[in-house]
């Protein structure tokens, strides 16, 4: 019987909005390269499998080893790749889990739950993103790959059965839902967008997240609406002709910094009477209001404030909210099904292919020594017949073996009997088998 | 017969309410697709066991079923279900049928509640032609009903948005530019199916040398509601204003519908 190793364990070090503020965990942000990067050297002090998934409420790398990571040499090789000093003091923010509990973390990042806007969809991408780099970076083995995979199953089913991802996450949203309810169909809409800050921003990805079918900008400084045009594949348009554009455009989003009021009814009225009586949805983000009070008593104009829009974001998250315990249950119910599908792995999978390996080698070595007995033409169909034999002999069995570990019935002892009588050796678990080291 | 005819007239105003029960369960909550599907089928199912129930009426009569108000209102209720049946396969909203449900079931509990049979068999009554005719001159004037309704939701739909009233309702609701779309659909059926019942009606007045007089107040809803789709395509109304002249024009066919009974009532002496 051959020596078994420390076993591997999976383990979490990392930073996150809820052990951290934004000014500490900008100082541990990681673009893709310096996650990359991270990943490999990680790879290189903990010999386990690693990936670091970066995004901007967390750092956190995964690990697959034996034994605890270092932590001070983690904490040395981030702060390397930062360009910082070690801070023994800033030790505190790094939140660490181990086991079980690390599995559950990550279904809850993939999930949404541990998100800043509950149930954001973003972080789905990131998980996959995180997982991919760290391949690339040759640091990831078949077993961080199988928890990030079901990582982003679990995510999934969070998503596809429960409401936590539904409902209004942003102002941008907003509009888009807004608009939604006036215009139905959203890629027959044209909007505009008055205003290129960062809601302006967040607005125009909501927009053509939502597929409208042609989106205008328009700022008060040319160039920004230039600039955030390019961005999202906009036009841009000069601000002089913002109201005529609104005559021709169905969802209108303001979120200027204008210190008044932009337009009113009265400067509205001539340009929207060529809309011949077409719905035109105004969300005016800005404070103070872009647009007047007095505009909503434009028979086809549906103007809409910060307030509604803020209204609807908390009814949104109150939904959510009461969304978690669901979303909760099945991140644990994946967590126990990964951990007993890798336990199995670790312990049941070895023996299962060293005792088909046996008994092919058996098979093989019995045809070998008979091969001079048997017409050359039936030794093929012998070879196949003994080969469906030993397999129908060895189905019960490990089928047996496969349930007993499935229902937990099967004991560390009776494994070791089974190893035992076959005298089956494993390799015991490798942190680093499949990542090529 | 009479007495099958007498029991699922008697079933019908439950099953309606039960129907309406589901279609109201669609707006207080978020329902999941099975229900919506339920509620889909029960519609349907609704719509058959009415087809039916008018059907026995007619084969234990021996005649159209179309004497008299209540018979008449029982049909209505029929054709309302069927073109929302129509309406809400075409746009795949449901909610704006618990308005119109909720019609048909007032209708058919009114129907089903005083109807007897006084009326018996006549001759005149018989023939598929005039079937056909009376079956398709309701459902134009159910047609213009349903559109009806729909506007009435549409209206406090634009009500709830324009004063940023964003509750529950808002959500349920199918967007305003749907629900437009819908009553249009619906007048759109009526208009089909009351030119149908008009020309069924000239050829035979014209074949059996009849007076069509009878038909002079179908003629005129049919002008209203044509002049008013016509109107909301050539010159484009804006859905508030079209949706207050869908409702209007559905209460001046009610009137006509009344008077058109009376002229059919008294054209066959009864």
């Amino acid at each position: 019987m051959a020596t078994r190793a420390a076993p591997a364990e999976f383990f979490l070090w990392g930073v996150s909005h809820r052990t951290a503020p934004l000014p500490v965990r900008e100082l541990w942000a990681l673009d893709h390269g310096e996650a990359a990067r991270a990943a490999a050297e990680f790879h290189a002090i903990t010999g386990g499998q690693v990936v670091v998934l970066a995004t901007c409420n967390r750092t956190e790398s995964y690990f697959y080893c034996a034994g605890e990571p270092p932590l001070a040499a983690l904490e040395a090789a981030l702060a390397a790749i930062k360009g910082r000093a070690v801070d023994p003091h800033g030790r505190a923010v790094f939140h660490t889990h181990a086991g079980l509990e690390t599995v559950q973390h990550l279904f809850e990042v993939a999930g949404g739950l541990d998100s800043q806007i509950l149930g954001e969809t973003e972080i789905q991408g990131q998980v996959r993103d995180a997982l991919k780099l760290a391949r690339e970076a040759g640091a990831c083995g078949a077993d961080m790959g199988r928890l990030f995979d079901h990582a982003l199953r679990a995510g999934k089913r969070v998503r596809s059965e429960t409401r936590l991802s539904e409902g209004v996450l942003s102002a941008g949203q907003a509009g888009v839902l807004l608009a939604g309810r006036v215009v139905g169909d959203l890629r027959r809409v044209e909007a505009l967008l008055i205003g290129s800050g960062e809601i302006g921003a967040l607005t125009a990805r909501a927009l053509m997240a939502a597929g409208v079918r042609r989106l205008r900008v328009t700022s008060r400084t040319e160039e920004h609406a230039r600039a955030l045009a390019r961005r999202f594949d906009a036009e841009a348009i000069p601000f002089q002709e913002a109201q005529a554009a609104m005559a021709a455009s169905d969802l209108v989003v303001s979120s200027t910094s204008a210190p008044a009021g932009l337009f009113d009814k009265a400067s509205l009225a001539p340009f929207l009477r060529r809309r011949a009586h077409r719905p035109l949805v105004v969300i005016d983000l800005a404070v103070p209001r872009d647009f007047a009070p007095d505009t909503a008593e434009l028979e086809c104009v549906f103007l809409h404030d910060l307030d509604d829009v803020e209204a609807l974001v908390a009814q949104s998250q109150t939904a959510r909210e009461a969304e978690i315990p669901r979303a909760r249950l099945i991140v644990e119910e994946e967590a126990r099904k990964f951990a007993a599908m890798h336990a199995f792995r670790l312990e049941v999978e070895p023996v299962v292919r060293a005792f088909v390996e046996a008994a092919d080698a058996w098979q093989r070595e019995e045809l070998a020594r008979r091969a001079d007995e048997l017409p050359p033409e039936a030794r093929d169909k012998v070879a196949a017949l003994v080969r469906r034999l030993v397999h129908k002999v060895l189905f019960t069995p490990l089928n047996r073996l496969k349930t007993l570990r499935n229902r937990g019935d099967l004991t560390p002892e009776a494994l070791a009997l089974v190893r035992e009588i076959f005298e089956i050796e494993t390799d015991g678990d490798d942190p680093n088998r499949h990542t090529g080291q | 017969m009479e007495q099958a005819a007498r029991l699922l007239a008697g079933f019908l105003p439950a099953a309606y309410a039960i129907v309406w029960c589901l279609y109201a369960g669609l707006l207080a909550g978020d329902c999941s697709a099975a229900f919506k599907k339920t509620a889909f089928r029960a519609l349907a199912a609704l719509a058959a066991l009415h087809f039916l129930a008018l059907g026995c009426r007619a084969v234990a009569l021996d005649r159209c079923p179309l004497i008299g108000g209540l018979e008449l209102v029982s049909f209505l209720a029929f054709a309302i279900t069927v073109i929302h049946l129509i309406v809400e396969r075409l746009t795949g909203y449901q909610t704006p049928g618990i308005a119109a449900l909720g019609l048909a079931l007032v209708l058919q509990t009114i129907a089903s509640s005083f109807w007897g049979y006084e009326h018996g068999a006549d001759q005149r009554l018989r023939p598929w032609a005039v079937h056909l005719h009376a079956g398709l001159g309701i459902g134009g004037h159910a047609g213009f009903l349903t559109g009806a309704t729909y506007a009435l939701v549409y209206l406090t739909l634009y009500r709830q948005i324009k004063t940023r009233r964003l509750g529950r309702l808002w959500e349920r609701l199918p967007p305003l530019e749907t629900m437009q779309r819908m009553s249009v659909w619906a007048l759109r059926l009526g208009l089909c199916s009351l030119t149908a019942a008009i020309a069924i009606g000239l050829a035979r007045a014209w074949r059996d040398g009849l007076n069509p007089q009878p038909l002079w107040t179908s003629g005129v809803s049919w002008l209203l509601f044509g002049a008013l789709l016509g109107i909301g395509r050539r010159l484009p109304l804006s859905g508030m204003r079209f949706a207050a002249a869908a409702a209007c024009a559905a209460l001046v066919d009610l009137v006509l519908l009344v008077f058109t009974e009376y002229l059919h009532g008294r054209h066959l002496g009864l």
